[in-house]
């Protein structure tokens, strides 16, 4: 799957669960940008991410994300 | 020897010193030797326990190291921790774990003797047990290198300024400190030092202040009317976060004298509009703990459940912290109410974020006013749980709180209300205007040595010097 | 570097200046507010009142339940003798041993009433606590001095600091000295009003093993009340507790010491019969007005007929 598509999904994912119409995506954007990602919604996106795109992640590699480009980067890897 | 006391006020100006003379390939064992001396002060026989404890991390995680299998690893990680957690089972737990087996046994008609255990809890037990656990679980998450220094391990599971009460840290942000051991700075000794006198201002002035008070009333819960107790049932919060608060500042301080930064535990908690961010901002080193070692891992393995994997995971870690705070019923029962709250923010999050967004509340004063009230309110309430001795207790209380009115007890004094208002004013200034009203830092000297004084003042002459244990201790 | 760490020397060096001339400006506010304070409401500040003031010809010593049981004008009337009840609530062993000896220091009263209990030579860890109390005498009188070291081998440098002495007075001292003076007429007794229900009778905890430290300063004392010929009647206070403390080793030791220089212990009011009644009492340890009038009389006749 292209990025642009992936970046496309993974702000309507943003959208639907953290409530704010307005997010838009950056490769530096972490949770303290966003307001109500928290540990508590961020599960939740999760699990949305593996429903949309069809992947499973490892508690491991959830442990590795820092930041959003770091999502997009491992969406693309499990994709391929 | 505890931070308020006079023998600490001695003992650490010489430890600092010290350390900054020591050549620094050798500051990792003298400041080992000065954590081990420190809490033999209070209770040298459970060192052996500390050492056993720090020997079992090491080698360990030493053992992990050196394995490429990842299940093996994981194995290697779970023994390590089962073994970690043995002690803070029996010196905690297996009373209280024996006296519920013992009266559900009799309930059902089997009547047992298994004996009790009547040892001292080592003090630290739980902070450094789970420091360890963090430890093994980030070496088999390869989130941190394997530490070979055995001295640095050592130091890490025993440094004096958080062995007692915390905060609990974390393997990835001391171990490359203690690699480098720095010397102390002037900004750092201005900086710990800055900390420390407000951490003296918080446990002295106003926590022990106002537990002179918060235990003449809960201590004798069934002379006092419902209105005495839900007026000491408000106060209890404040005590707490300055007790704990203030302990935490001290230990901050205490390292960041020797040029160490350890993580800060919290952040104006009253300010939260709601429980979630009340619990991103109280204890936050012990919260952030039960994030990343028992609630993401829960969530996770929960998640094909969504919200409802959330609610689980959450109640579950809840009942850890619960757990964590206490061997009784009271703790559990504590525990889960943060749970109840929690789920229940999570289940309404949608809800109150479209009211929100919908009507601008968020950047109305009077609604922020209103959930700063009412979270506080939710939180005083469950610590009715956390302060009564028992069950049945804590059900009085609250019997008492709706049902009895009288007139009130109050003697909080003068001098309390006093403290409380400063670290009122200072949180508010902190939260609202950070950078107006800069008194420790402003950019005049006078105004800042004015400020120390007055603060160094009050903790002399209106602090509780005879006498105040701290909350946390036994833990 | 250097330079930096020059500054900040230089810096810590003025702040401790600071602080010193805080500490000893505040030390000599406090001090003047406690003189006028005394003055102007002795039972407000009975230790500083006692230690400093007091001249009756008889005197009554012990902790609350003596500052609550012993009426003041009873004893005068019937023993034709001043009369001040020098009674401290919370304060025990080292600071009644420190308050007699201060008042030695200044004069022989005639007759010390003193309130104890069978444990009163034993360890008591409020007692050590509440020696701070003796602070802002420690100055001035060798013997405080002594007592706090008891407290903590660090006192004698702790108090080189007039915050530290003065801790917590600040507001009383201020109200004391700006209102106007309360005459007091009951010459120390503090009569207890109290609406509380009686009390239920419960058992009293008593602790067997004397406490050699309190021992030895008992004995100094009363070998010091001998010298000077003051009379000394030691009394058991009633309380609403029952007992058995004959077997006490602490309680041994007090009847040894007092036997040896001659004084008596008037033990069998503690758990009389009249007195042994819950209307009587605001709680287990501390009787009423009503039955402190009551207590004071029966005393007072024993007192005659000694």
């Amino acid at each position: 799957m292209e990025r642009e598509l992936i970046i496309e999904k993974l702000t309507s994912i943003f959208h639907d669960v953290f409530g704010d119409n307005s997010i838009v995506l950056r490769d530096d954007m972490t949770a303290a940008d966003v307001e109500n990602w928290d540990s508590l919604t961020h599960m939740l996106m999760i699990t949305k991410v593996e429903e949309v795109f069809g992947i499973k992640f490892k508690l491991k590699e959830l442990n590795k994300l820092k930041m959003v480009g770091d999502l997009i980067t491992i969406i693309e890897s499990k994709l391929q | 020897m505890t931070f308020t006391s006079f023998e600490f006020l001695l003992f650490f100006p010489v430890v600092v010193l010290l350390y900054n003379i020591i050549p620094q390939k050798l500051r990792v064992w003298y400041l080992l030797v000065v954590s081990y001396v420190f809490y033999a002060f209070m209770q040298p026989v459970y060192l052996v326990l500390l050492a056993a404890v720090t020997g079992i991390t090491y080698g360990f995680t030493r053992w992990m190291g050196a394995t490429d299998d990842d299940d093996k690893k994981k194995r290697i990680m779970i023994w390590g921790i089962i073994l970690v957690l043995l002690p803070l089972f029996f010196f905690k737990y297996y009373n209280f774990v024996n006296e519920s087996i013992t009266a559900l046994l009799t309930a059902i008609g089997f009547h047992t003797a298994i004996p009790k255990i009547s040892w001292m809890l080592p003090v630290g037990i739980s902070f450094y047990t789970f420091m360890s656990i963090g430890y093994l679980v980030d070496v088999n998450n390869e989130e941190v290198e394997v530490e070979t220094n055995i001295g640095s391990v050592g130091l890490f599971l025993s440094f004096f300024p958080y062995i007692l009460s915390g905060p609990i840290e974390r393997a990835g942000n001391m171990f490359p400190q203690l690699k480098k051991m720095p010397t102390s700075q002037p900004s750092d000794l201005t900086a710990g030092l800055k900390l420390m006198l407000w951490g003296y201002f918080m446990k002295l002035c106003v926590a022990d202040r106002l537990g002179i008070y918060v235990d003449a009333v809960f201590n004798n819960f069934v002379n006092h009317n419902g209105t005495t107790l839900a007026f000491a049932t408000l106060l209890y919060p404040i005590q707490v976060y300055a007790d704990l608060g203030g302990y935490s500042l001290l230990a901050i301080g205490a390292a960041r004298c020797m040029g160490l930064k350890i993580i800060p535990n919290f952040n104006r908690p009253f300010f939260a509009t709601s429980m979630s961010e009340l619990w991103r901002r109280w204890h936050m080193s012990f919260i952030n703990w039960l994030t990343d070692y028992i609630y993401t891992p829960l969530s996770f393995a929960l998640r094909s459940w969504k919200i409802w994997g959330i609610v689980c995971a959450l109640m579950l870690t809840f009942l850890v912290s619960g757990i964590w705070h206490g061997a009784a019923i009271t703790s559990i029962v504590w525990g889960l109410v943060q749970g109840v709250y929690l789920s229940l923010e999570a289940l309404l999050q949608k809800k109150r974020s479209s009211m929100e967004s919908k009507h601008n509340l968020n950047k109305k004063w009077w609604y922020i006013l209103i959930c700063c009230v009412v979270v506080y309110l939710l939180f005083a309430f469950s610590q009715i749980f956390g302060r009564c001795a028992t069950l049945s207790d804590a059900w009085i209380v609250i019997r008492k709180i709706f049902n009895v009115r009288g007139s009130l007890f109050e003697e909080v004094t003068t001098y309390g209300w006093f403290s409380i208002l400063i670290l009122f004013v200072k949180d508010f200034r902190d939260e609202f205007f950070p950078n107006q009203f800069r008194l420790f830092e402003s950019s005049h000297i006078v105004i800042r040595f004015i400020s120390y004084a007055v603060i160094a003042f009050l903790i002399v002459s209106i602090g509780v010097l005879d006498g105040g244990q701290f909350i946390y201790f036994q833990f | 570097m250097k330079n930096e760490w020059l500054k900040l020397l230089v810096k810590v060096l003025v702040f401790c200046v600071l602080l010193i001339s805080i500490d000893f400006g505040y030390g000599k506010i406090c001090r003047y507010m406690e003189e006028r304070s005394t003055v102007h409401n002795p039972t407000s500040f009975t230790a500083e009142y006692t230690m400093w003031h007091v001249n009756e010809d008889v005197l009554i010593i012990g902790a609350s339940e003596a500052q609550h049981s012993y009426v003041s004008k009873i004893l005068a009337d019937n023993l034709g003798m001043s009369v001040y009840n020098c009674g401290e609530d919370g304060q025990f062993f080292y600071y009644q041993n420190a308050m007699v000896n201060g008042i030695l220091d200044r004069y022989c009263p005639k007759l010390i009433i003193w309130s104890v209990n069978p444990s009163f030579l034993s360890f008591n860890p409020l007692a050590k606590e509440r020696i701070g109390a003796l602070k802002p005498f420690a100055d001035e009188n060798a013997y405080c001095r002594d007592m706090l070291r008891i407290k903590s081998k660090y006192e004698p440098l702790k108090i080189k600091s007039s915050c530290y002495v003065y801790n917590s007075d600040i507001l009383p001292f201020v109200v004391s000295s700006i209102s106007n003076p309360v005459t007091d007429n009951n010459w120390g007794w503090v009569p207890s009003n109290s609406k509380a229900s009686p009390p239920e009778i419960k058992e009293a905890k008593y602790v067997n093993e004397t406490d050699e430290t309190c021992l030895s300063i008992f004995d100094l004392t009363l070998s010091r009340l001998k010298k000077n010929n003051i009379d000394v009647v030691f009394v058991f206070t009633p309380s609403y507790e029952t007992g058995v403390y004959d077997t006490l080793d602490s309680y041994h030791s007090l009847l040894n010491t007092t036997n040896k220089y001659g004084y008596p212990i008037i033990e069998d009011l503690y758990h009389h019969d009249t007195l042994m009644d819950s209307t009587l009492y605001r709680d287990n340890m501390h009787l009423n007005k009503e039955g402190a009038v009551l207590f004071t009389t029966m005393l007072t006749e024993k007192l005659n007929y000694k």
